[in-house]
């Protein structure tokens, strides 16, 4: 129960007084709160007992937001509409014949160039000979599909075309060749450069291809691809740039390999990097 | 429903681990399989990189391998068979033509479906997401 404060109290107020003055203080007020809340309530009953006599049981919406909400509905009529349309656009879009193809056409261009990418960046990445030939074996195999090949590689001071590693079997069952002067070999090394879509195959009877190893114009290898996997029968269109990429790549890693072998480790000085580039 | 549609509908991203020791045949399949949006792909080297990566991650596809070093990809199909967080988990073999015996093994270890090499991205795609119970596109 609250104390009042006497006179005497409140003339010396002391921590006591003042918190008794305080709660004083806060049941009035308290009280005041609680009497308007019964006040508002009954209000609000009376309100709505009278709505319910009238046979409303909402507010009535104002002439202004039945405007709103007309406005509203037929903009959300037009735009189901429109939406209709673009889906019947799109359905026949897709059911076209033409789309379809393009778009197959498309996504085989997307994986061609996206398999033409990894193998470069793996032609890159090939610092040894070993490596340079893993990753020939890789493309062949997972990429292209041939199933058996030999790359030769060329002794330029004997002048031939040794077997240095093959695919589908052992490389002593091949004879190393001296470079012939016709014939499909002949044909496919002759074009003095990487091998290009539309050059020569120099395809023969157990051969389908022999591409020409190239390292800008010195003739480094020759691979024959032999025969593909069981589940290819044929070259695709997509085939050919992987083709050209091996026969430039190939090249130039094993010609790259071969002097990193034999080359005497340099420090990396800045003199002499800054000459190779004309500084 | 199944319960990749049902956390794609959530927005989470499944998780699909590739074990594959040929770098260009393992970022072929990582490259089309970034192409299936529900999906976050992790790439493991070998047997043993892929126990290792399982051991951090929950993944809910895996796509091996079968001839790997160290660890091949039929002693990983059997060691997860063997773990109930992954006796249910879909596996799919890669295999070569030729390797008939290997991918009867690992279909008979519990492996879900195989590809054969040369891998075609459309088709990974197709299967990964046919397992997965998810929509086209």
């Amino acid at each position: 129960m609250v104390q009042p404060v006497s006179r005497d109290e409140a003339d010396s107020p002391s921590l006591r007084d003042q918190t008794q003055a305080f709660l004083h203080e806060f049941f009035v007020k308290g009280q005041e709160l609680i009497r308007e809340l019964i006040e508002e309530n009954e209000r609000l009953r009376s309100s709505m007992a009278a709505a319910d006599r009238d046979g409303q049981g909402g507010p009535e919406l104002s002439p202004t937001s039945a405007e709103m909400v007309g406005k509203l509905m037929r903009q959300v009529e037009a735009l189901e509409s429109e939406v209709g349309e673009i889906r019947r656009m799109a359905g026949s879009v897709q059911n076209d014949a033409g789309y379809r193809e393009r778009l197959q056409s498309l996504e085989d261009e997307h994986y061609n160039l996206a398999a033409m990418y990894v193998a470069s960046g793996q032609f890159h990445a090939a610092i040894t000979v070993d490596e340079v030939l893993r990753t020939v074996t890789e493309i062949l195999l997972n990429f292209v599909g041939v199933g058996a090949f030999t790359l030769y590689v060329v002794d330029e001071t004997h002048q031939l075309l040794f077997p240095l590693w093959r695919e589908g079997g052992d490389p002593a069952e091949r004879t190393e060749q001296s470079r012939p002067s016709e014939g499909p070999l002949a044909d496919a090394i002759g074009i003095g450069r990487a091998w290009r879509a539309g050059d020569p195959m120099g395809a023969e009877e157990g051969v389908l291809m022999h591409l020409p190893l190239y390292s800008g114009t010195r003739l480094v290898g020759v691979l024959r691809l032999e025969s593909f996997l069981p589940q290819k029968s044929a070259f695709a269109d997509t085939d050919f740039g992987l083709l050209e990429l091996i026969s430039g790549h190939s090249g130039i890693g094993i010609e790259m390999a071969w002097i990193r072998a034999h080359a005497k480790p340099v420090p990396l000085e800045r003199q002499a990097i800054e000459h190779l580039v004309g500084g | 429903m199944t319960r990749s549609s049902e956390q794609a509908n959530a927005g989470g991203r499944m998780n699909a681990l590739v074990v594959e020791d040929s770098p260009p045949m393992r970022k072929m399949i990582v490259f089309a399989l970034s192409r299936i949006r529900e999906l976050s792909v992790t790439e493991a080297d070998d047997g043993v990189d892929a126990l290792r990566r399982i051991a951090s991650t929950k993944f809910d596809i895996i796509i091996t391998d079968i001839n790997m070093p160290i660890l091949d990809g039929l002693k990983l199909v059997k060691r997860l068979r063997a773990d109930d967080a992954y006796k249910d988990v879909p596996i799919i073999i890669i295999t070569t033509e030729g390797a008939e015996e290997d991918r009867q093994r690992a279909l008979a270890l519990g492996a879900n479906a195989y590809i054969t090499k040369p891998i075609q991205a459309p088709t990974v795609i197709k299967l990964v997401r046919e397992i997965l119970g998810m929509s086209g596109g």
